[in-house]
């Protein structure tokens, strides 16, 4: 598992950057709410309370929640070339 | 793309909308629009590094079509992009370029022989790219074995599928100033047909752009050859010159050297009928023999073989001799001459015999066109380092948009018969005059009040003062090893 925070991070920071390339600062504003994730977006610093896939799950739901299906795809999209490098139980459901 | 298609396509998005408030749909909706525009503006971004590659100092078209086919590739996420142009001399479209994503790269190292196509020839080959480029028209292939090396077997193509997983290849001909140059290839991971029309047409733009990069990299390739071309010409030309001036010189040195001595009497006793011809030749021939030279002379300075030995120099007192020279001359055409001292002139660094040369070319050109009752005059000043030097006659005259013409090859003006009378020149003068000063790191100019108002004419050279007073020897070119280089 803990080898894997690192990929964890990267795909918490690509979501977050395909989130604002679409919707501007409220892709930062929302990850900033989601539960276990700390983000220094400034310095691009990502880190993980808990479990990783549990974490990066939150993040893609609280997209999810405002802005529906759409959002959750360009999640998908944002972290295709990662997934490949976590086994397929660590995938976050909704990315599968 | 894909993600695109999903999102407005997908039956759960479709389902998730209907039964969403009227607020969570329209922030859905927002975002579907903001989704369009953010993949607006990653091909605005795209197409904007491709201009400023068209921009960029890269000149080599095949550089420039790589450069293009990954940026595209990697940037809009296509699964390969290739890039032919049409060699009119083969009659074949060539592969100038295909992408190297890391996939094509894992594919390259399975395969000894290259996976795509290289070369298509036009008219033989009833290829799908053949087809686009002919009918200069759009057209889409799903099997990806119309775009492969036709050498590969089925279970190679079949491999190569599998890995790239492309579904539909989208093949464009690339036309600038309705001109064919070849044909561009995007390969995709999905169908053609479920992109939608924006995002045609935003790929059609980059078809459009990469058209204009490569034309501009194929205009600059002619550019650059025309170019060597023109300079070889340009050697050749000075060649042939120089070539000819030196052929022509021998035998014209023989002819005067004959027609001196029986003028002379070396032959015997002429009558006054036969001396006058022969007079006549003479000087003709002279006159020839110094245009031969000043031909060489241009020849020299164009093929940058001009050399000159600067030293310190009292240009008061060369002019002086030079005027003391020719005075028997000006006695003879009734036209005064004279020197404006300059107390305690500064010297100048120069190359005495190459100066020689101007003053005599630039006072000769004020005989020829002062009447009888004339004067000349030469005058010195000091501007700004340099000492210039004005010859100022009483003479004929300029109109102001004549005095341009005076420092061009042959730029003799004038069309009166007065001009045409006199005018003995050669027409080169003043250009190897200003040449020499150029070299010297001085200007030459002219002026004139207009018609039978007179000229000026004045050249400039930097004092020697803080410069080195060593003399500059490079190389030098003896200008007179045929002693036939008279002074008029």
């Amino acid at each position: 598992m803990h080898t894997y925070m690192n990929i964890f991070a990267e795909m918490a920071e690509k979501i977050i950057e395909e989130q604002e390339s679409i919707i501007g600062p409220v892709a930062l504003e929302q990850a900033n709410k989601v539960q276990g994730l700390k983000i220094d977006w400034s310095k691009r610093e990502i880190t993980f309370e808990g479990n990783g896939t549990d974490v990066v799950e939150r993040l893609v739901e609280q997209y999810q929640a405002l802005f529906g299906q759409a959002s959750v795809e360009a999640c998908k999209e944002a972290v295709r070339g990662i997934l490949s490098k976590l086994p397929q139980n660590q995938i976050p459901t909704l990315l599968r | 793309m894909n993600i695109f298609a999903r999102i407005l396509k997908s039956p759960q998005i479709t389902g998730s909308v209907s039964s969403s408030s009227d607020l969570s749909h329209v922030t859905q909706e927002m975002y579907k629009k903001n989704f369009e525009l953010a993949e607006t503006n990653r091909t605005l971004s795209i197409l904007r590094k491709i201009d400023e590659l068209i921009l960029s100092t890269v000149t080599n078209v095949n550089e420039i079509a790589q450069h293009v086919a990954d940026l595209v590739a990697t940037e809009a996420e296509f699964k390969a992009v290739l890039i032919f142009i049409y060699n009119k001399n083969t009659n074949r479209l060539e592969r100038i370029a295909l992408s190297n994503t890391e996939i094509i790269n894992t594919i390259k190292l399975q395969f000894p022989k290259q996976i795509y196509r290289e070369n298509i020839v036009i008219a033989k080959d009833h290829n799908i790219i053949e087809q686009t480029f002919n009918e200069k028209k759009i057209k889409v292939t799903h099997e990806l074995k119309d775009l492969l090396n036709s050498e590969l077997t089925q279970v190679e193509i079949d491999h190569i599928t599998e890995a790239l997983q492309i579904k539909s290849s989208i093949i464009y001909p690339l036309i600038v100033r309705d001109d064919l140059i070849g044909t561009l290839i995007i390969s995709l991971g999905e169908d053609e047909e479920k992109l939608f029309d924006y995002q045609k047409e935003l790929i059609q733009r980059f078809a459009a752009v990469i058209g204009i990069a490569i034309d501009n990299a194929l205009l600059y390739r002619k550019i650059q050859d025309a170019n060597e071309k023109l300079q070889e010409l340009d050697r050749l030309k000075d060649e042939f010159v120089s070539l000819a001036s030196h052929e022509l010189r021998t035998p014209m040195t023989v002819i005067k050297s004959y027609l001196w001595m029986v003028l002379n009497g070396k032959g015997g006793v002429l009558t006054d009928k036969q001396t006058f011809y022969l007079d006549r030749a003479y000087k003709s021939t002279d006159r020839l023999i110094e245009f031969v030279n000043e031909m060489l002379n241009v020849s020299r300075i164009e093929s940058n073989r001009v050399t000159i030995r600067l030293t310190p120099l009292h240009l008061d007192t060369l002019v002086k001799e030079i005027v003391s020279e020719i005075e028997p001359r000006a006695l003879e055409l009734k036209i005064h001459l004279a020197v404006f001292p300059f107390n305690n002139l500064p010297m100048v660094t120069a190359d005495p015999d190459k100066i020689r040369e101007v003053i005599i070319n630039l006072l000769g050109n004020s005989m020829k066109f002062t009447q009888p009752g004339g004067s000349i005059s030469i005058s010195f000043s000091i501007q700004d380092g340099f000492v210039r030097t004005d010859v100022k006659d009483t003479g004929i005259g300029m109109v102001e948009e004549d005095i341009p013409k005076l420092f061009h090859k042959f730029g003799m003006v004038g069309n009166n018969y007065l001009t045409k009378t006199n005018s003995q020149g050669t027409g080169l003068g003043l250009y190897i005059s200003k040449s020499i000063i150029e070299l010297h790191g001085g200007e030459v100019r002219a002026s004139s009040e207009g018609i039978a108002k007179g000229s000026t004419f004045s050249f400039t050279l930097k004092i020697a003062g803080n410069e080195t007073t060593d003399t500059e020897k490079i190389e030098k070119e003896d200008m007179r090893e045929d002693g036939l280089h008279l002074i008029p």
